[in-house]
């Protein structure tokens, strides 16, 4: 087994799933709920693997909006999924090459410009007995098979649904970028360092996080997978809306929670079938801290949530990545 | 211990026999590959634990024994499995017990030592509703009696003995199951290491060849053993399962082996001279048939509530009748049973 990716195993798996499709669904999710002021508590919940149920039993702590000093914020979580993703395709493909990479990290950036629009971009950083032509065949099959890069690529619809009284169901629909130019703002960025296998190491603004697959998917059971820190984004940032955390809650008090669901065919990440890679039927559940109560508040909390969330813009729309590759310390020129 | 040679994994190379007994094995239960493991308990550990991740729950019977049912309330919780015991011959009791973490539902196909044979047709129908593995211990009937693969389960362990292994010489037990899961069991057994030697392997791979003529000869040695027993007045009640009291089971069933339960009168106290008829008492003749009594032995880590819950009194005495003289059997058992009724007699 080199680089701790058993490629024999994965194209078992991407033989099997070829011949039985309903074996091929991944759906997960994850729950949200407020933890102190400004932090959500993110649990990730089983996974249904085909016709088999996965259990993840992971708790992480993410901040409500960008800012706060020690724990991920939505965009951070989704540059984590992004490097994770990437890294986990690339050293699949390294590996197929026979390549043993000594260094590996993937640094994503998202960039965002006061209108909102965004761009994204991440640079990859290779060490070891790789040929150029060797990376530039890995990073082909990342782009194209990658599931974070392909969602982040393509345009999503991301459903929403307010539980009370009477459920208020959304959705909100991939926006065109704009005609203006592009004048760039905010920059956040992340470094995602591959360790071995599945397992990544990141960190974003000083804060660290983990990524890894479950063993189904050819993992260790570290942490949540990059998928999951996808849909961790999605939910915090909507209860960062919905729930701002300003009222002193005791531990007794109901509090909103947000359950962020999505599925992959793994078709497309896993073999080279015509299949979509990326995430699909992103679903986002608000259920208010008093949900027998019609809440006309959380629905337009949640409208406003897809209006201006910057983690829901950045999955929703279609945005080109710029994708660049520095290998043993000279930059590689791709091809687009 | 091993991987089979077209399952993938760190483990060591398979010897000759090994890979033998495995290629017998998996065709008994009409797998196409199977795992040599040296112990049930590692066997059933490995087993468990790859088909689930952290975090993740499992469904076990309510009449799993020591020590297996240590690892499963202790080493399995402490790498972050947890574990329900329920009554697995009731489906509707395995349902109830399913949580959304639920990944693996652990069933002996023959409870042990009540011998309720567990609708696996049924629980299998649950199970895949659930999406949830249906793992079998098929250790109390064999392959020569109920093949689960062929009911809905994934994966089935059994113990070498009382079936597999005619002499009862080898500790070792056997997986196997569905292709896309031995692997992941086989990297588990390499972790916990171990490894059956080409010896106990050999001696396996010749009994394999007699399961079936065996089988047939202890089925119907249990089956008058149990007629005797419960003519006799020392007895209360005799644990047999049968196709009368589980008509379900002739879709799927060949019979029952060899395993009876009984349940000596309240009268008896001492049943030292029950269990010793196996041995060179009596006729002198060892036999090959073993007698236990689970309180103290598979049960003994139960408090006396859980055990008589569960249905285990302390009069209870398990027989694995093996290919014996059945007369001299019964003759022995009679014997013992008058001797334990007069003692109490007399002692009044």
């Amino acid at each position: 087994m080199l680089n701790g990716v058993d490629l024999r195993a994965r194209q078992a798996l991407a033989e099997q799933i070829r011949e039985d499709s309903w074996e091929a669904q991944l759906s997960m999710g994850v729950a949200a709920q407020g933890a102190t002021a400004d932090r959500c508590r993110v649990r990730t919940e089983p996974m249904r693997l085909g016709s088999t149920r996965v259990a993840r039993a992971f708790g992480m702590d993410q901040c409500r909006g960008p800012g706060a000093g020690d724990s991920l914020d939505p965009v951070g979580s989704l540059l984590v999924a992004l490097g994770a993703s990437v890294a986990d395709s690339l050293v699949t493909e390294l590996t197929a090459e026979g390549c043993s990479p000594a260094l590996l990290e993937v640094l994503p950036c998202a960039q965002f410009a006061a209108d909102g629009a965004a761009r994204l971009s991440y640079e990859i950083r290779l060490d070891g007995e790789v040929t150029p032509e060797q990376a530039r065949r890995a990073l082909a099959a990342a782009r194209e098979r990658g599931s974070a890069h392909r969602t982040l690529e393509e345009p999503n619809d991301i459903k929403a649904v307010v539980q009370t009284a009477r459920d208020v169901h959304l959705t909100s629909r991939p926006m065109p970028s704009g005609a203006g130019p592009f004048v760039p703002g905010r920059r956040r960025s992340a470094r995602v360092m591959w360790e071995v296998g599945t397992h990544v190491l990141a960190e974003v603004d000083g804060v660290r996080a983990e990524s890894d697959q479950p063993k189904q998917l050819f993992g260790a059971d570290l942490a949540p997978s990059a998928q999951e820190y996808f849909l961790a984004a999605l939910a915090v940032e909507a209860l960062g809306f919905a729930d701002p955390g300003e009222a002193t809650t005791t531990p007794d008090t109901p509090t909103a929670s947000v359950h962020a669901s999505g599925r992959i065919d793994l078709r497309g990440p896993y073999s080279t079938q015509d299949v979509p890679a990326g995430l699909r039927n992103i679903l986002v559940q608000l259920l208010p801290a008093d949900p027998t109560e019609e809440d006309r508040a959380a629905a337009d909390a949640v409208r406003r949530w897809l209006a201006e969330g910057d983690a829901l813009r950045l999955v929703r729309d279609a945005h080109t990545i710029d994708v660049s590759l520095v290998l043993d310390g000279t930059p590689v020129t791709l091809t687009t | 211990m091993r991987a089979t040679t077209s399952t993938t994994g760190p483990a060591s190379p398979a010897h000759g026999s090994g890979r033998r007994v495995e290629a017998a094995f998996a065709a008994l239960h009409g797998a196409d590959n199977a795992l040599l493991v040296p112990g049930v308990v590692a066997a059933t550990t490995a087993t468990l634990l790859a088909l689930t991740n952290p975090g993740g729950h499992i469904i076990a019977s309510d009449q799993t024994g020591d020590p297996l049912r240590s690892v499963l309330t202790r080493e399995l919780a402490g790498l972050g499995r947890t574990v329900t015991f329920v009554d697995c011959t009731d489906a509707d009791a395995v349902v109830a017990a399913v949580e959304p973490a639920t990944q693996v539902v652990y069933v002996p196909s023959l409870s042990d030592p009540l011998m309720k044979p567990a609708p696996l047709n049924e629980i299998a129908i649950h199970a895949q509703m659930n999406d949830l593995l249906l793992a079998v211990d098929n250790t109390g009937l064999s392959p020569a009696e109920l093949r689960p693969l062929e009911t809905g389960a994934v994966v089935v362990i059994e113990d070498t003995a009382p079936y597999l292994d005619g002499w009862s010489e080898v500790g070792a037990a056997l997986v196997t199951g569905l292709d896309r899961y031995l692997p992941r069991i086989a990297e588990q057994c390499a972790r916990l290491g171990g490894e059956v030697d080409a010896w106990a392997a050999h001696l396996l791979e010749r009994s394999l060849s007699t399961l079936h003529l065996r089988l047939t000869a202890q089925r119907d040695g249990a089956e008058r053993v149990a007629g005797a027993l419960r003519a006799h007045p020392a007895v209360r009640q005799v644990h047999r399962p049968s196709f009368e009291e589980s008509p379900w089971a002739l879709e799927t069933h060949r019979g029952f082996g060899g395993l009876l339960s009984f349940e000596v009168v309240p009268e008896i106290s001492d049943l030292s001279g029950v269990l010793a008829v196996c041995g060179e008492e009596g006729d002198g003749t060892p036999l090959a048939t073993a007698a236990r009594l689970p309180a103290r032995t598979t049960h003994a880590h139960l408090s006396e509530r859980v055990r008589q819950e569960a249905g285990i009194s302390r009069r209870l005495v398990r027989l694995s009748v093996g290919v014996d003289d059945t007369d001299v059997l019964i003759r022995r058992l009679r014997r013992a049973l008058d001797a334990a009724l007069q003692q109490n007699e007399g002692g009044q």
